[in-house]
């Protein structure tokens, strides 16, 4: 057991310092920082002249840090297809993963090791740094609206864990750097093109289905429309609902991956 | 113990980051986004409140304020947002106020022409009152700017995080000394 969490360890600062080689975690902390007050600001400013609710001062403030254009959310997706589609695809290429392999450690435990590196800590540093940024701006509201500033954070997070999920798979399956980091670029840019022509066709039609369609791999959609109130007012436990099943989809996704990585990979 | 210092030392150099870019924004200078010339006519044994801002929450507003009148007005700055003291009142509804919560005045002044500047400001109003006996034309200009981050609470947080982040790194750089000899 003691064995087997030393090995876990070494694989984990192997793969931390592949990934956040000096100074690339600095650099992506003072980047999101700046991006994050510097969209978080203005927003502030609105919120305060329009007297907004403490719902909707919650949800203007983390959507124009995760929201389209959303400088900081897309920095974080860099981070992570670095991480997982360049990084691990390059293991893959390099041959790196056969050594790693050799470690006593259950595949499972590799690829949670590669997670944790590739992922966990983009997203401790990224909700990390736009809770601090709130608090800095508005400590009462942080300290009164955890719960809410909690699910505004796991609705917008929801499309960016399924490219993730989408991205491990491919590198998994393709062992390749290349295509999947493509199509992880495709992914960030496509939502921006899609909610620009959904909102175009809702405008038009007034029709929510296409809404609530999409607030299925993207459930920000939902938190949004909750709190706009404009052609589609969902409730709350709705919210919720477009959440969990969003999760879901995600940890399927992770689940299959995890799954193809332990049973089903030729190495 | 190695990994622990190694880990140490790179959340100091991520926290010296995060100071550097906090530092940044304090450099930012104000925006401008709001910039209004106004005139009223105050009756005399009436206030008017000629600049509110109502930031319960931050602290990123600042306001600059002037006021001229053909007389002599009172001009009082208190650190109340508008639901505790009307838009414009008598001069009696004032007083009460001022009796009522003295330490909320930050400033009173007298004279034909007022110039103020609140930096950092969070629930304030500016109240002009007429104690004279003929009304008064009283023209003011407010203009509101936003800050990028509360300048005291920034400073406040890069005076904490700073000696921890050196610290941090210190005992890294001392392992790495180490280790070479």
């Amino acid at each position: 057991m003691f064995r087997k969490g030393k090995a876990f360890l070494e694989v984990l600062a192997i793969m931390l310092h592949e990934d956040y080689k000096f100074p690339v975690l600095e650099l992506f902390v003072f980047l999101f920082v700046l991006s994050t007050f510097i969209l978080m600001s203005p927003t502030s400013f609105q919120a305060i002249t329009f007297h907004y609710t403490k719902e909707r001062m919650i949800y203007a403030l983390i959507s124009a840090q995760m929201d389209i254009p959303g400088i900081p959310f897309l920095i974080f997706l860099i981070l992570v297809l670095k991480n997982i589609a360049y990084g691990f695809g390059s293991d893959f290429e390099k041959g790196t993963i056969q050594v790693l392999l050799s470690y006593p450690l259950r595949r499972s435990a590799l690829l949670t090791a590669k997670l944790i590196s590739g992922l966990g800590i983009p997203l401790v540093m990224f909700v990390g740094i736009g809770i601090f940024a709130l608090y800095v701006l508005f400590p009462k509201l942080v300290l009164n609206g955890i719960t809410y500033i909690v699910i505004s954070y796991l609705a917008f997070l929801s499309y960016g864990l399924l490219i993730t999920a989408i991205i491990l798979l491919l590198v998994i399956y393709l062992k390749r750097s290349g295509a999947p980091l493509a199509v992880g670029m495709a992914f960030c840019f496509l939502r921006i093109i899609a909610r620009g022509l959904l909102d175009l066709y809702v405008e038009a039609t007034k029709r929510t289905t296409p809404l609530k369609i999409i607030s299925i791999f993207d459930s920000s959609l939902a938190l949004r429309y909750y709190c706009e109130h404009t052609i589609w007012s969902p409730s709350s436990s709705e919210v919720m609902g477009y959440v969990i099943i969003s999760y879901c989809l995600v940890l399927g996704l992770f689940l299959i991956a995890y799954y193809y990585f332990s049973r089903r990979l030729d190495i | 113990m190695r990994m622990l210092s190694t880990i140490l030392g790179r959340i100091g150099t991520s926290i010296l980051f995060v100071c550097l870019a906090l530092m940044i924004l304090t450099y930012i200078p104000p925006m401008c986004v709001d910039d209004s010339i106004m005139a009223y006519l105050l009756c005399p044994g009436y206030y008017f409140n000629v600049a509110r801002c109502c930031d319960e929450h931050g602290a990123q507003m600042e306001l600059e304020i002037r006021i001229s009148a053909n007389g002599t007005f009172n001009v009082y700055v208190v650190s109340v947002c508008s639901d505790r003291l009307m838009m414009n009142g008598t001069l009696q509804q004032l007083y009460e106020f001022i009796e009522k919560s003295p330490d909320k005045v930050l400033v009173e002044y007298v004279g034909n022409t007022f110039e103020y500047s609140i930096k950092e400001a969070f629930n304030t109003s500016v109240i002009v009152a007429n104690k004279g006996e003929s009304a008064l034309l009283v023209t003011y200009r407010v203009k509101t700017y936003i800050l990028m981050v509360p300048y005291s609470r920034v400073k406040t947080l890069i005076a904490y995080l700073m000696p921890l982040g050196i610290t941090f790194i210190m005992q890294w750089i001392l392992m790495k000394i180490k280790e070479k000899e």
